[in-house]
């Protein structure tokens, strides 16, 4: 798995499926099922909680959505602070958590800005969350990935998963991690 | 421990000749692995599952815009979402 990266890089690995896994189960439970569309002013339907306004938003909220806003922008080319952090703002101490989560670890590191927006759709795909996996797409075609290059991903997403359910199931010991972990 | 008997190289090769020689080649110029891994050993059960898979595993590792080391990256990922230890 290292193929030159070291542990640092590993860890990144790790983040992102612990950042995306996690928010996409919170933006299930806020009733977020499906991507937005842009401008929206009200909860769209099937949604569980309501929404904290940006305008009238204040102080500790306010920054975060400024933080929000400057960083979707260039990530997503939006004007708005999306669904999800108004959702969870009703909590400011936790959007705030949150928030600082997602800005520090969906950065560029030793693995690429890029590849970890390729590691969040695979997660988001994984968990079940068309509303994050659906962001992380947009992301990526804004770098220049069209439909080939997604279901290139896709397709080992697929490819792995199968293969987990099998070792799993049948519960085979790994033979092969010694040679992935200590390889070149 | 495994919940059937994982085959022999020799016994999957009777059924899958071409199949084996490919993975063996494959993962020996990748990973370095000598040997025909254990998932293998498991799908040579049933011989057209694990050619089939196999496939499908040269399918995904086709030249495209990801770098090896991405694939890597997913496929831990997915791994690792899935608390998958193998």
């Amino acid at each position: 798995m290292r193929m030159g990266k070291g542990e640092r890089a590993v860890t990144e690995l790790i983040s992102i499926v612990d950042l995306v896994s996690g928010l996409s189960k919170a933006a299930l439970g806020a009733g977020l099922y499906a991507p937005e569309a842009e401008g929206v002013t009200l909860p769209p339907p099937g949604m569980i909680l309501g929404l904290v306004d940006e305008e009238s938003a204040k102080g500790r909220v306010a920054k975060v959505f400024g933080e929000i806003r400057e960083r979707e922008a260039e990530r997503l080319g939006r004007d708005s602070v999306p669904l999800f952090w108004r959702a969870i703002a009703h909590r400011p101490l936790y959007l705030e958590a949150a928030w600082n989560r997602s800005k520090i670890l969906l950065a560029e590191g030793e693995i690429s800005l890029k590849e970890k927006e390729i590691l969040g759709y695979t997660v988001a795909a994984n968990v079940g969350s068309h509303y994050f996996g659906h962001e992380h797409a947009t992301a990526l075609r804004r770098m220049g990935m069209d439909d080939p290059a997604l279901v290139e991903v896709l397709a080992v997403a697929d490819y792995f998963e199968g293969l987990n359910r099998v070792s799993e199931g049948m519960d085979i010991e790994s033979d092969i991690a010694p040679y992935r972990a200590y390889e070149k | 421990m495994t919940t059937i008997r994982l085959l022999d190289e020799e016994e999957i090769r009777r059924a899958a000749p071409e199949t084996v020689d490919q993975i063996l080649a494959a993962e020996k110029a990748r990973w370095g692995i000598p040997k025909l891994a254990n998932i293998w050993r498991c799908m040579g059960h049933q011989p057209e599952y694990l050619e089939v898979t196999w496939k499908k595993a040269k399918a995904v590792r086709q030249p495209g815009n990801l770098s090896n080391l991405t694939r890597e990256m997913i496929a831990s990922a997915v791994s690792a979402a899935n608390g998958c230890r193998y």
